[in-house]
C-alpha cells in the first residue's frame, strides 16, 4: 500500500444519506463498512486507499451524510468541517465526489450548489440511475454537466455500475474547479469578499468560511468564531449592511441556492407520466393521504381496516390452535399419572404457552398490514401527518418515526430514536414509545374485548380495539409535550424528511418478515414465555396448604403467587380487580403477554374438571365471592386501559437502560408508567361505575 | 415414574427456567446478544 507521501489524490465522499455513499467507498478501496437504512449511520471518519485508473494511490474519506453545510447534527459538522480544512490530522480534500440520488435529485442538488461554493474540484456520481429511470425520469447527462461545469458519472452502485468511469475521472489531471455557482445577490458577494480579506485560515476555503459566518444563527456564531472579539464585530456589522439593503443573510444564499437548483433540474430533468400541472401519481395520491382532514381519516381508517382483518381473519385459526392445544393437554395427561409433573406439563407449560401461541395468526396479519405500509411507502406519510400533531407537543416528525415502529415492538423503536439529533428530544420518544400499543399487547386485548363484546361483531371489537391504540397515541403525546414542558425542555426542531413515492409493494418481501416474526414470536413463546410459565406455575402451586384435599381455589390462595395477589388486592381493588387479575397484572411485568398464559394457567389449575372449556369462556363464568361476575364490560375495559399505560416489558427496560447508559430513565419509566396505568384504569372503572355502568 | 423421580424433574425444570431467564437477562445488559424482537442493533 502506499505511503502518505506517494498519495496523488485525497479524495471526499460526501452526499444526503442514503444516497449510496458507503456502497461506492466499499466498491472502491475495498474495505467492508455497514450499509444501513437510518440516516447519518456513517458516524465515523472511514478512509479507505485505492489505485486509479493509471495506479495512482489515492487516499478516500467517507464522510457522514448530510442534508446541507449548516450544520444540525454533529455528523454534518464533520463533513463541514472536513471540507473547510478545519480538521486537525484531516489534510482539506484535493476533490469531492457527491453521491446523488439520481432519482431525487432536486433535493440533492442543494449540497452539491454548497460544494461549489467551496472552491474544491466536485466530481458528480449520479447514483441509481435505473431507479430513476423506473421512476420515469429522464435525466439529461451532458445538460447537467455543461449546468455544473462538473464531471457527471451516471452509476447503479449496488451493480458495480459506473466504477470504472469514475476511476477514470478521477486519475484525470488536472481536476477543475467549476465557475458555475448558485448567483448570490451582488450586496451579499460584496460582504462576503470584504470578510475573505479579514480572515486568516486555509487559502481555498477563504470564501467559504466567510460565507459560513455571514448565514450562521447567531448563537452558533459565536461558537463559530472561537471568542474572537474582532471578527464577531465585523461579521455583525456585515449584517447590518445586508439587512439595511433589505436582505436577510441567513435566507438569502439559501434562496440563491434553491433557485438555481430549480434552474438547473428544469433544463436537465423530464418527467415521463406527469399531467399538465406537472404532477406525478404519487403528487396526486398525497393531495389526500397527506391532506389536513383526509390524511387523518385515512390514517384511522386504514388502522380499523387493519383490526377488523385481525378479528374477521383470524378468529377461525385461533379457534382452531386453540382446540388443538387443549386436545394436545388432554392427551398428554393421559399419559401421565396424577401429581405435580404432569400439573407442571399440562397446567403449567400446555396451557401457558398455547395461551400465547394461539394469537399466531393476529400477529401475522399485524405485520402483513405494517408490512403493506411500510413498503408502499405510507409510513412517511403517517409521520408527515402525525408531524402536525408532534410540533404542537414541541417533537418532530422524526420522533414519530420510532413510535410507528413501537406498533410492532418498542424495542427496535428504541433504537431508531438514534436518528434524532436532540439528545433531549430523544430522551422524550424513547421515554413514550413504549406507550403506543406492541403487539405483545394484542393477546390482551382481544381476550378482554371477547369478554366484553361475546355478540359483538368484528366491526364493533375493532372500533374497541382502535380505541385502544389511539388511546396509546395520545397518552404518549400527552406525555411527550408534559416532558418537554418540565424535565427535558429543548427548542422544537424542524422537520426534514423524505417522502418516497408509491412503490406497489414486493409481497415476496412481506411474506418472508411474516415469516421471520412469526419464527420470533414462536421462539419466545419457546423460549422466555415458557421458562416464565414454569416458575409462574411453581408459584402458583406451592407451598401447599396443610390439607392435601382443599378445594382448588384455597391451594391456589395459599401458594406465593396467590398470597402476592392477595396481598395487593387493596391496591387494585378500586380498578375492579380481584386477586387472580392481581396476579395475571404482577406477572405480566416480565412481558405482556404472560397475562393470558398466566390466566390460562390459573383457570387450569382450578378447574381440572373442566379442560376442555375455552379460557375466555372460564374467565366469563368467573364470579367473585358475592356472586357477581369478575369480568363485567367495565373491568374489562380497565384492564385494556392499564395494559395500554404500563411499562410491562422487561426487554424494553434492558434495551433503555442500554440505550439511556444509566439505570435512572429506565426506573423513572416504569414508574411514571405504571402511575398513569393505575390512575387511568380507575378513572375508567370508577367514572363508569358513577355513571352507572357495569 | 416415581414420586421422588417427579419431584426432581419438577424442581429441575423450574431451577433450569430461573437460570436460563437470569442469563438471558445478564447477556441483554451488557448489549450482547439479540435484543429479543429478531431485529438485530442496528449500529453495530
Amino acid at each position: 500500500m502506499a505511503d502518505a507521501a506517494q498519495i496523488f489524490r485525497r479524495i471526499a465522499i460526501a452526499g444526503n444519506p442514503n444516497t449510496g455513499k458507503s456502497t461506492i467507498f466499499n466498491l472502491l478501496t475495498g474495505m467492508r463498512q455497514k450499509v444501513g437504512n437510518y440516516p447519518g449511520v456513517t458516524v465515523e471518519k472511514k478512509t479507505g486507499r485505492f489505485f486509479g485508473s493509471h495506479g495512482e494511490a489515492m487516499e478516500l474519506l467517507d464522510l457522514p451524510g448530510s442534508y446541507s453545510l449548516q450544520v444540525r447534527s454533529p455528523d454534518e459538522a464533520v463533513s463541514r468541517d472536513v471540507l473547510l480544512g478545519r480538521v486537525p490530522g484531516t489534510p482539506r480534500p484535493d476533490a469531492i465526489i457527491a453521491v446523488l440520488d439520481a432519482s431525487n435529485l432536486d433535493r440533492h442538488l442543494y449540497l452539491v450548489a454548497q460544494f461549489l461554493e467551496l472552491d474544491i474540484p466536485v466530481i458528480v456520481a449520479l447514483n441509481m440511475v435505473d431507479v430513476a429511470e423506473k421512476r420515469g425520469l429522464t435525466i439529461d447527462l451532458l445538460a447537467l454537466k455543461n449546468s455544473l461545469g462538473v464531471p457527471v458519472i451516471p452509476m447503479v452502485a449496488s451493480r458495480g455500475q459506473g466504477l470504472i468511469e469514475l476511476k477514470q475521472a478521477l486519475s484525470r489531471a488536472p481536476l477543475h474547479v467549476s465557475e458555475c455557482k448558485a448567483q448570490l445577490p451582488i450586496v451579499l458577494e460584496r460582504e462576503v469578499a470584504a470578510l475573505s480579506r479579514i480572515l486568516r485560515c486555509h487559502a481555498g476555503s477563504v470564501r467559504p468560511e466567510a460565507m459560513l459566518l455571514l448565514s450562521l444563527e447567531d448563537e452558533r456564531l459565536a461558537a463559530e468564531v472561537n471568542g474572537d472579539p474582532a471578527l464577531l464585530t465585523e461579521v455583525h456589522a456585515a449584517r447590518e449592511r445586508l439587512r439595511l439593503s433589505g436582505l436577510d443573510p441567513i435566507a438569502a444564499p439559501v434562496d440563491a441556492r434553491y433557485a438555481w437548483v430549480s434552474e438547473v433540474c428544469a433544463s436537465t430533468v423530464h418527467r415521463r407520466g406527469e399531467d399538465s400541472h406537472g404532477l406525478t401519481f404519487s403528487d396526486h395520491v398525497d393531495q389526500i393521504l397527506t391532506h389536513k382532514l383526509w390524511g387523518w381519516l385515512a390514517f384511522v381508517g386504514m388502522m380499523g381496516l387493519m383490526f377488523v382483518c385481525i378479528f374477521f381473519l383470524a378468529q377461525p385459526i385461533m379457534d382452531a390452535i386453540g382446540a388443538g392445544m387443549k386436545s394436545l393437554g388432554v392427551w398428554v395427561g393421559g399419559f401421565m399419572a396424577e401429581g405435580d409433573l404432569r400439573s407442571l406439563v399440562v397446567d403449567g407449560v400446555i396451557a401457558g404457552v398455547s395461551g400465547v401461541v394461539v394469537f399466531l395468526p393476529q400477529i401475522l396479519i399485524l405485520f402483513f398490514f405494517l408490512g403493506l405500509l411500510e413498503d408502499s411507502g405510507y409510513m412517511a406519510r403517517a409521520a408527515f401527518i402525525m408531524d402536525r400533531l408532534m410540533s404542537r407537543v414541541g417533537l418532530h416528525g422524526k420522533s414519530f418515526v420510532p413510535m410507528l415502529s413501537s406498533l410492532a415492538c418498542a424495542i427496535p423503536g428504541i433504537m431508531a430514536t438514534r436518528t434524532i439529533e436532540n439528545r433531549k428530544d430523544r430522551l422524550i420518544t424513547i421515554l413514550v414509545a413504549p406507550l403506543m400499543s406492541c403487539s405483545a399487547r394484542l393477546p390482551v386485548y382481544i381476550v378482554m374485548i371477547a369478554l366484553l363484546l361475546p355478540a359483538g361483531s368484528a366491526w364493533q371489537r375493532a372500533g374497541i380495539m382502535l380505541s385502544m391504540y389511539l388511546l396509546g397515541f395520545v397518552a404518549a403525546f400527552v406525555m411527550a409535550w408534559l416532558f418537554k414542558k418540565t424535565l427535558l425542555r429543548s427548542e422544537t426542531p424542524m422537520l426534514l424528511l423524505e417522502l418516497p413515492p408509491y412503490r406497489a409493494p414486493v409481497f415476496r418481501g412481506i411474506v418472508l418478515r411474516m415469516w421471520e416474526r412469526g419464527l420470533v414470536f414462536l421462539r419466545r413463546a419457546g423460549t422466555v414465555i415458557l421458562a416464565l410459565c414454569i416458575i409462574l406455575w411453581a408459584l402458583m402451586t406451592y407451598p401447599k396448604p396443610a390439607d392435601p384435599n382443599a378445594d382448588a381455589s384455597t391451594k391456589l390462595r395459599h401458594s406465593i403467587a396467590g398470597r402476592v395477589g392477595t396481598a395487593i388486592e387493596p391496591a387494585i381493588a378500586p380498578l375492579g380487580y380481584d386477586w387472580k387479575i392481581g396476579i395475571g397484572l404482577v406477572a405480566s411485568f416480565a412481558a405482556r403477554e404472560v397475562f393470558v398464559s398466566t390466566m390460562g394457567q390459573i383457570y387450569n389449575i382450578e378447574e381440572a374438571d373442566e379442560k376442555n372449556e375455552d379460557l375466555r369462556e372460564q374467565m366469563r363464568a368467573e364470579r367473585r365471592p358475592d356472586g357477581t361476575p369478575v369480568f363485567t364490560p367495565l373491568v374489562c375495559l380497565s384492564v385494556m386501559v392499564f395494559y395500554v399505560l404500563a411499562m410491562q416489558c422487561l426487554s424494553t427496560v434492558a434495551i433503555v437502560r442500554r440505550e439511556t447508559n444509566s439505570w435512572r430513565w429506565p426506573l423513572f419509566q416504569i414508574a411514571y408508567m405504571t402511575v398513569l396505568a393505575w390512575v387511568g384504569a380507575f378513572v375508567v372503572y370508577q367514572g363508569g361505575k358513577l355513571l352507572g355502568f357495569q | 415414574m416415581s414420586e421422588t423421580v417427579q419431584q426432581i424433574l419438577v424442581v429441575a425444570a423450574v431451577v433450569g427456567a430461573v437460570v436460563y431467564l437470569a442469563l438471558r437477562a445478564r447477556s441483554k445488559k451488557s448489549g450482547k446478544g439479540n435484543c429479543g424482537c429478531g431485529k438485530k442493533d442496528p449500529l453495530k
